[in-house]
């Protein structure tokens, strides 16, 4: 079912799947796909049962895919993430049989709310103050989140390099310049200032998230409701989460707020320290520019997976263009 | 020689089409591909009327960043990258005087890919 609507089988399927595992009749209806990506399938359905009736979402990576991380192991660090405080869609049930939907899959409750960028930046200009409000939820999020130990982890969280998290960010960014078809200046520059400048490795790692941004959470009138999309969780540095939420990308053109286009650094890093987070400006920086420059030469490599057939795709096609934007912010960074 | 419209003119008139015609008449991904269908066409009609401009100054403007390091190299952007992967700028009043120029060659790039980007200071 990867990319298509989910059929009636699909619920059919589901509903005997739930029935066995909750021990009473549950019958899935309304199951509608709301996003069918390259990696992963999510679509709501309703579940009732003794006359109750619940919506729930459906993550379930097609089994054809590459996963970044086992399902299992997601439902592992969301759990840990909710225990720490952190607002996360509360998981139910996890199923590692590929054979009942095609694919693993996990189930969470529904969190109503917005998360398409441009509404959720409509919501927030519509009231006063949400956007400081929702920034400031996001920092007190990360605080929680980094409290998580290292040990507490589930061991495929470390990246497969085995290096921790400075050296393998550099190791990755020469990696992604040898691999260019044509040279940058600019990126050697960054590399070489980022090289020069990297920080220790940190004293405790923890569990980040790695792509928290306008795009991946839910947020209503009243704030963040839910962070979404744990799939890139791993082991790294705290300093690393904060600063991806900073990227201009995110923004939609909002360049006066730069955290998603709706809040400002001074309330993400108060609301962060308030709640016992250790911030460090200066590894803060360092991320910021190093993030610049990993997502640039990630575009160059969408377009290379369109050159050599890999992945034909007329948006990859186009990526490498898109890198004089990052080499652009990267070098503004560097000021 | 052909006459009028030029190859830029033309790939307007497919961008101009993609956007008017067929975004409104499509949904999902349909609607999505015709939109960077015709983002592309406006970058390729950009690059064929300024690239010659943009990839004289980048020229000028990496022959000011190496130097007498790069007279005679056979790939200018090469011979750049490498030497300042390897540290040429370093000190910080080179950090300062390459990073200007660094930045122009990439407005140059921007004007054609992103026009308008360049307007963040980096605050």
């Amino acid at each position: 079912m990867t990319g298509t609507a989910p059929n009636t089988d699909a619920a059919a399927q589901l509903s005997s799947w739930l029935s066995d595992a909750e021990g009473v009749d549950v019958v899935v209806t309304d199951l509608d796909a709301v996003s069918a990506g390259a990696r992963r399938f999510n679509a709501l359905f309703t579940a009732s049962s003794e006359g109750n009736s619940t919506r729930f979402a459906l993550t379930m990576i097609p089994t054809a895919s590459i996963q970044l991380l086992d399902v299992a192991d997601e439902a592992t660090v969301r759990q840990l993430a909710e225990s720490a405080g952190v607002p996360v869609p509360h998981i139910h049930h996890v199923c590692t049989d590929e054979a009942v939907l095609d694919g693993p899959f996990f189930i969470s409750i529904a969190v109503e709310g917005e998360t398409v960028p441009r509404r959720v930046l409509r919501l927030i200009a519509e009231r006063d103050g949400l956007g400081s409000v929702i920034t400031r939820q996001i920092g007190t999020a990360f605080a929680n989140l980094h409290t998580i130990p290292e040990s507490s982890a589930p061991r495929s969280l470390v990246p497969e390099t085995g290096l921790p998290a400075i050296a393998h960010a550099l190791s990755q960014v020469d990696e992604g310049l040898s691999e260019l078809l044509s040279p940058s200046p600019a990126f050697s520059f960054c590399a070489r200032w980022l090289e020069r400048n990297a920080p220790d490795e940190p004293s405790a790692p923890t569990i980040v998230h790695s792509d928290v941004r306008n795009g991946n959470i839910i947020v209503g009138e009243d704030g963040l409701r839910a962070i979404l999309d744990w799939e890139g969780s791993r082991i790294g540095d705290r300093m690393e989460d904060l600063s991806w939420t900073t990227q201009r990308m995110w923004r939609f053109r909002e360049d006066h707020l730069p955290i998603g286009g709706f809040g400002t650094i001074d309330d993400l890093r108060s609301a962060y320290v308030d709640h016992g987070g250790d911030w460090d400006e200066e590894r803060f920086r360092w991320w910021r520019v190093l993030l610049t420059v990993r997502w640039g030469l990630g575009m160059a490599g969408q377009s290379r997976s369109h050159l050599d057939g890999s992945f034909k795709s007329i948006v990859m096609s186009a990526s490498a263009r898109r890198m004089a934007e990052l080499e652009f912010d990267a070098l503004q960074l560097l000021r | 020689m052909h006459q009028p419209p030029s190859a830029a003119d033309l790939l307007r008139t497919v961008a101009e089409t993609l956007s008017d015609d067929v975004v409104p008449a499509t949904t999902g991904p349909a609607q999505h591909q015709a939109r960077v269908a015709a983002n592309i066409a406006s970058i390729v009609a950009r690059e064929l009327e300024l690239g010659a401009d943009v990839r004289a100054r980048e020229d000028q403007l990496l022959r000011e960043i190496g130097g007498a390091a790069v007279n005679n190299a056979d790939d200018l952007s090469t011979a750049v990258a490498e030497l300042l992967r390897s540290g040429a700028a370093d000190t910080e009043s080179e950090h300062h005087r390459v990073r200007a120029l660094l930045t122009e060659i990439v407005r140059g790039d921007l004007s054609i890919a992103k026009p308008g980007y360049d307007d963040w200071d980096g605050e």
